[in-house]
């Protein structure tokens, strides 16, 4: 028998080996010529068994890598010379087990053999692969021993100074000295060892001590695949032992690894897979966290605030993810160096890796995207650029919806980053962001709204114990509509409105000593906004400019916060944050007879403020205090509390974030949010920390949410206020949470359940909700199940998948209908009194990965991703409406609907480049 | 040759990226009770109705069936503090008393007492001085929209627009007007005749005529408050699209010797509590559930439950003065014009279209007036009367 093998093996390896030719046969038929080619070349030499030092020069020309080895440690090997032809990965695992020996992998193009016992001067290798230190005789012979020896860099031989050598059980470690030597006195026992020196990763070494012995080391650099490592800047049991909890973080690698949306990487959908974290579904702007609305997110790009960070109606993320080096965020204990947004910060950071001119790209469903980084001078300048753009409009004209049809839409965004070392304590950091949205659902009304974001950050090292940053930051956010009716040019319209934010903000950070890391300074923010301004369009419009009043406001802050390690088992982060914010003139206040309602017709006044008067102060003291106690080295709990009081709410009574949102200042008829938060956490990690768990409880107290009224004018309304209500309310729940971080199938699974509730207080009708009652606030979404696994078939080829429940989002319903003057009305229900149906999908994604030479510059990966893979219809909204427009004139049809926006699965295909 | 796939491609999979709605029943509460008050009292002839029925529960299938209240006291007041009783007319109908004739300027209050005791009134509501329109006119324009199976059609026809306010001064506050346009369609219909054996003949014909009337609006039309100059000036207010092919209209008529549009424009001017209620009643009709419609706004009107506030009252008693129009449009397809003629106001029979497709009367004679060749055209149905 020629096949030995499982069918099911064959098909499988025979799949995953020429699923990237049947893609390019589809696509492209010069393909098939290619692996033709290759085919018949390998099945010339598949006999032919030869030595490794035929084999290697074969492995180089065919892979474009250099190998190094000792012939003799082949001296008794023969191979197939098909080996050569296989993917690399393949041919090296197989070298790797004919041999016996291990391949260390010095850069992109440079393998080098080596034996898997290095130099060890006493001892061995048992069966299991535990290196051996001490002779088995001496078993239990001694209590303790001495290891000594030396931790050398394997390529040039010379001795590391400053290696680490440590073992996490013991708490113990050691440094070599200048001559690489190390020296240390355990128990003995079997432990896990680890090495670590900068620019060579780390080491982990599983070792049976049963006696003294000397133990050389050897570590090797590792210059490719850190950007895409797991982990390259923290510890693998971090989310353990930190102080800080409720924390996620996102490196490239984890972002990359994750199904595109419409062939899409994206940010913002990237972390509403996450617990306590909630989309606003398919379409919409923002996140929810634990409950808050979308505003109450700070998300910073480079320590400047984006305020509308989507494209297209929400379905793409307004950060192009190409240039992002890691995703931060923060539900609970937030430091106090961040403030202004209630529910929590995100913080993302571009960045650049690599060493030479290199570009990043990719050409997706809706756009396509360009990266571009460089560094320059020696690597004391780099430089990233990256841009986005648009071609979204057949999308739109796809869609069996009128206004959808006639409707267009583009966007493009542009970012860049230039870092300057000036030399080893003081650099610059440039960054630079600009994204422009234009749509519209008839050619008469377009919408546009942008973001422009700059920031200028220079770094000072005082000491090994002080370093400083100086942040001067702006951010622009303007949104415009017009309206120009060919038949009334004389009432053609725009309507605009804007805000700036201006920030300063000096921060320190000081390392008195291991077990304090202290961080101070002051942020001081300039808010100006124009929620409304009309103004005539074009030459014939005789339309009056017309503009709501502007609103300007400081607001400044000093914070301290400390992170103190009292012990290897108590560490706590205290921290303070004062704000002083004013309310500044030029404005119009208005004042309300007392005991009334703040309706229009209970104005009995409005008083007028000058430029710059300061109008109403209101001062916040924030408190923050996180606390960690370790179990032991794989298990923590963690307390935290923090307040913060939010100045600025967007004011939206539509579904979802729309262009005609405004911002509005806390003022003295709106007082600004504040909330109090308990988070409450049990951290357990497997395996190794190759499994963590975490659960977490909270609690949220919000006073001051800014509510509407039925039906309220949000845009050019001169009298906004009166449109707004008063509220409170709190929201809890529970986050169940397991990650998987290695082996073949990684990824995490998490359950949320989590409620929200608001209510007015008012003692006036007029001025409440549902009677002041308590009701679900549309953040309330009780049960969250999401299952996110990534299956790594090979080395380029993995498999993912994302499933995701959610219990129905509440809604406003119908109760009753009635006629009036022949058309249809309905009576709705109490606010947020039912729900949605529930929702769920299943998204999945092959991906085929870019290979690792280094010398092949163009490197390609393609990912075939189906979104709603079993086609559920899940309801975006509800809503009650007449036929369409022109029948219902003559023939009233009034029905409930509901809208799908993703109603059957969807297949991309992306290509993403680097070169 | 590997490197051939360095080349940058992307083929989409995708084509069917689709937004779609269906019909939803949800359960909802079926305890909800509410009044509906509809009631319209012009400074125009009388009497005037006020209608009283109860709102169904969302789940029943038409509102035709709505429960009508009976047996209630209505009672209508002025600042002058005159009491006018509504007759019940059945049906939930309360009728004026022939001696109640609104006058510019007054103000009226609508007090209800039902069975139950419980007793509804309205906010004063004054009766402001009517407007109307200074000139008309239609362009000739095509509309785009989808029928019930979401395909894209098109209709043309006439954007029939108005101008307003010309004799206001610069300085007066500009009036709020409601349009409430219907035309009325009417056609006619050419039987083949028969021998005197009963067999068709082409030697001549019957003439029929039949007709039915339509609302233009989907939802209500009312004047915006955007102040377009200086002065309270509007320039074309568009009141409807008026389609001028038939087949716009249900219509499947297989001779079109005849066609008149009939355009009635009642305009009526509101005070501030009426056109705030028709102004969120638009937020209602309006809503279509695109990505960017307010959430649900309650609709709620000038009227109250006094001794009980737990019951709900909704629709309005409105007070409004009003000034009625009539024209004859007439579309050139070939120069895509839109003629418009003041016509006679006539009160239009009612016709129910699918059950007299053909008006069962033959027409007495030839018109007095042919459509197409006089300014002021022929209503057909001024020999059935």
């Amino acid at each position: 028998m020629l096949y030995t093998q499982p069918t099911e093996n064959l098909v499988k390896k025979h799949v995953l080996h020429f699923l990237p030719i049947l893609l390019f046969v589809a696509f492209q038929c010069i393909c098939i010529s290619v692996k033709a080619q290759q085919r018949e070349t390998s099945e010339r030499d598949t006999t032919r068994l030869v030595s490794f030092d035929i084999l290697a020069p074969r492995i180089e020309t065919v892979h474009h890598i250099k190998l190094f080895y000792k012939s003799e440690w082949f001296a008794d090997k023969r191979f197939r010379t098909s080996i050569a032809n296989l993917p690399l990965e393949d041919c090296l695992e197989i070298v790797k087990r004919l041999s016996e020996l291990s391949c260390i992998i010095m850069d992109a193009n440079s393998y080098v053999f080596v034996p898997v016992e290095v130099r060890n001067y006493s001892n061995r290798l048992n069966s299991k692969g535990v290196l051996l230190i001490g002779e088995e005789s001496d078993a239990g012979k001694f209590s303790k021993a001495t290891i000594t020896g030396k931790i050398i860099d394997f390529k040039t031989g010379r001795p590391l100074h400053g290696a680490t050598i440590s073992i996490g059980q013991l708490a113990i470690s050691s440094a070599t000295d200048i001559k690489g030597n190390y020296k240390l006195t355990i128990p003995v026992g079997e432990y896990d060892l680890s090495l670590n020196y900068p620019g060579f990763g780390q080491d982990e070494r599983n070792i049976r001590v049963t006696g003294n012995g000397i133990v050389d080391f050897e570590m090797a650099e590792r210059t490719i695949k850190l950007k895409e490592v797991l982990v390259t800047d923290r510890a693998i049991n971090l989310n353990v032992v930190r102080t800080q909890m409720s924390t996620i973080k996102f490196n490239t690698k984890v972002i990359k690894e994750l199904p595109m949306f419409l062939g899409e990487k994206d940010i913002i959908k990237s972390v509403t897979l996450l617990p306590g974290i909630q989309s606003t579904g398919e379409f919409g702007t923002g996140f929810f966290v634990r409950g808050g609305s979308s505003d109450q997110n700070l998300i910073l790009v480079e320590d400047v605030p984006l305020f509308n960070s989507s494209h297209l109606f929400g379905l793409s993320s307004a950060i192009n993810s190409d240039g992002i080096n890691s995703v931060t965020l923060l539900k609970a204990g937030i430091p106090a160096k961040y403030g202004e947004r209630a529910s929590s910060v995100m913080d993302i950071r571009l960045g650049t890796t690599a060493d030479t001119l290199s570009f990043k790209g990719g050409i997706g469903l809706l756009n396509t995207r360009l990266n571009l980084e460089m560094p320059l001078f020696n690597k004391k300048v780099s430089l990233l650029i990256g841009g986005r753009s648009s071609y979204s409009n057949w999308l739109l004209h796809a869609m069996p919806d009128a206004d959808l049809k006639n409707s267009s839409a583009s966007f493009y965004d542009f970012n860049s980053l230039l870092k300057i070392r000036f030399d080893s304590k003081n650099s610059l950091a440039l960054f630079g962001y600009f994204s422009n949205d234009k749509f519209s659902f008839t050619k008469n009304a377009p919408y546009h709204y942008d973001n422009m974001l700059a920031s200028l950050r220079y770094s000072h090292i005082f000491n090994d114990k002080l370093y400083s940053n100086l942040l001067l930051g702006i951010s622009r956010y303007r949104n415009d509509i017009s309206e120009s009716d060919t038949l009334r040019l004389n009432e053609a319209y725009k309507v605009s409105s804007s805000i700036n934010y201006n920030n300063a903000k000096l921060n320190f950070t000081w390392l008195p000593n291991q077990k304090h890391s202290v961080e101070f300074g002051v942020n001081t923010i300039l808010y100006k906004l124009q929620p409304g301004k009309l103004s005539p369009l074009g030459l014939l419009s005789t339309v009056l400019d017309e503009s709501t009043q502007q609103e300007k406001a400081l607001e400044m802050a000093a914070y301290v916060g400390d992170n103190y390690t009292l012990s290897s088992k108590v560490s706590v982060e205290g921290g303070l944050r004062f704000t002083r914010y004013a309310y500044l003139g030029p404005s119009s206040i208005f004042s309300f007879a007392e005991n009334t309602p703040h309706t229009s017709a209970h104005i009995v006044d409005t008083l007028m403020y000058g430029n710059n008067k300061i109008i109403k102060w209101y001062t916040s003291l924030e408190p923050r205090l996180s606390l960690r106690y370790s179990l032991d080295d794989f298990s923590s709990v963690k307390f935290s509390f923090n307040r913060i009081s939010q100045f600025i709410n967007l004011i939206s009574n539509t579904a979802v974030m729309s262009p005609t949102d405004v911002y509005k200042l806390s003022s003295p008829n709106v007082k600004p949010l504040v909330c109090n938060q308990f988070a409450l956490g049990y951290f357990r990690n497997f395996n190794k920390n190759a499994l963590e768990a975490s659960v977490e409880i909270y609690y949220k107290k919000l006073n001051n949410i800014v509510e509407y009224r039925d039906g309220a004018q949000i845009l050019l309304n001169k009298s906004l206020e009166t449109a707004l209500l008063n509220a409170s309310g709190y929201n809890y729940g529970v986050e169940l949470y397991l990650k998987k971080n290695t082996g073949r199938l990684t990824g995490w699974a998490s359950y949320t359940y989590s409620r929200s509730f608001r209510h007015t207080t008012s003692s006036f009708d007029e001025d409440q909700i549902n009677g002041n009652k308590y009701y679900p606030s549309s953040f309330d979404k009780p049960h969250n199940v999401v299952v996110n696994a990534t299956l790594h078939l090979t080395r380029r080829w993995r498999l993912a998948g994302i499933f995701n429940f959610n219990t129905g989002k509440p809604v406003t319903l119908p109760e009753l209908k009635y006629d009036f003057n022949g058309r249809q009305y309905v009576y709705y229900s109490d606010r947020n009194k039912y729900r949605l149906p529930d929702y769920h999908r299943l998204d999945i994604a092959i991906t085929f990965d870019e290979t690792l030479r280094l010398r092949q510059k163009w490197k390609g990966s393609w990912t075939l991703s189906i979104i709603n893979l079993y086609g559920q219809n899940n309801t975006y909204s509800v809503f009650y409406k007449s036929a369409s427009q022109l029948e219902s004139r003559f023939n009233q049809s009034f029905n409930m609907y509901k809208m799908f926006i993703i109603s059957r699965p969807i297949p991309t295909l992306t290509y993403n480049f680097t070169f | 040759m590997i490197y051939l796939k360095k080349i940058c491609f992307v083929v989409l999979l995708i084509i069917t990226l689709i937004g779609c709605t269906e019909v939803y029943i949800p359960e909802v509460n079926n305890d909800t009770q509410a009044l509906i008050v509809e009631g319209l009292i012009t400074d125009g002839a009388g009497p005037f109705t006020i209608k009283l029925s109860m709102a169904k529960p969302l789940s029943f299938d038409s509102v035709g069936a709505a429960e009508s209240v009976l047996d209630a006291k209505l009672v209508i007041m002025d600042n002058e503090d005159r009491v006018f009783i509504l007759d019940e007319a059945g049906s939930g109908n309360y009728s004026t008393p022939t001696n109640f004739k609104p006058q510019i300027g007054n103000s009226y209050k609508l007090h209800i007492e039902t069975t139950d005791g419980s007793i509804y009134e309205s906010k004063v509501e004054k009766l402001l001085p009517p407007q109307s329109l200074d000139s008309i006119r239609g362009f000739y324009t095509t509309n785009n929209y989808l029928n019930a199976n979401n395909e894209l059609l098109n209709a043309t026809g006439a954007d029939i627009c108005v101008d307003l306010f010309k004799s206001l001064s610069a300085t007066a506050s500009v009036p709020s007007c409601r349009f409430v346009s219907n035309v009325t369609v009417q056609y006619q219909y050419r039987i083949t005749g028969t021998d005197e054996f009963n067999n068709p003949t082409n030697d001549w014909f019957w003439f029929y005529f039949g007709w039915d009337t339509f609302n233009l609006n989907g939802t209500e039309n009312i004047t915006d408050e955007k102040v377009a100059s200086p002065n309270p000036v509007k320039q074309n207010h568009s009141i409807g699209f008026m389609p001028l092919t038939p087949a716009n209209y249900g219509f499947s008529i297989p001779y079109e010797s005849l066609i008149v549009y009939y355009l009635r424009v009642n305009q009526y001017t509101m005070n501030s509590d009426s056109y705030r209620f028709y102004k969120d009643a638009n937020t209602q009709l309006s809503a279509n559930g695109k990505i960017f419609d307010p959430i649900a706004s309650q609709l709620y009107g000038n009227m109250k439950c006094v001794n009980n506030s737990s019951k709900i009252v909704l629709g309005l008693f409105e007070v409004s003065s009003v000034k009625l129009h009539a024209f004859i449009l007439r579309g050139s397809s070939y120069d895509q014009t839109v003629s418009v003629y003041k016509a006679p106001i006539v009160d239009v029979p009612s016709a129910m279209f699918n059950v007299y497709k053909i008006w069962a009367g033959i027409p007495s004679g030839k018109p007095q007036n042919d459509p197409y060749y006089t300014p002021i055209p022929f209503p057909g149905w001024w020999y059935h009367n």
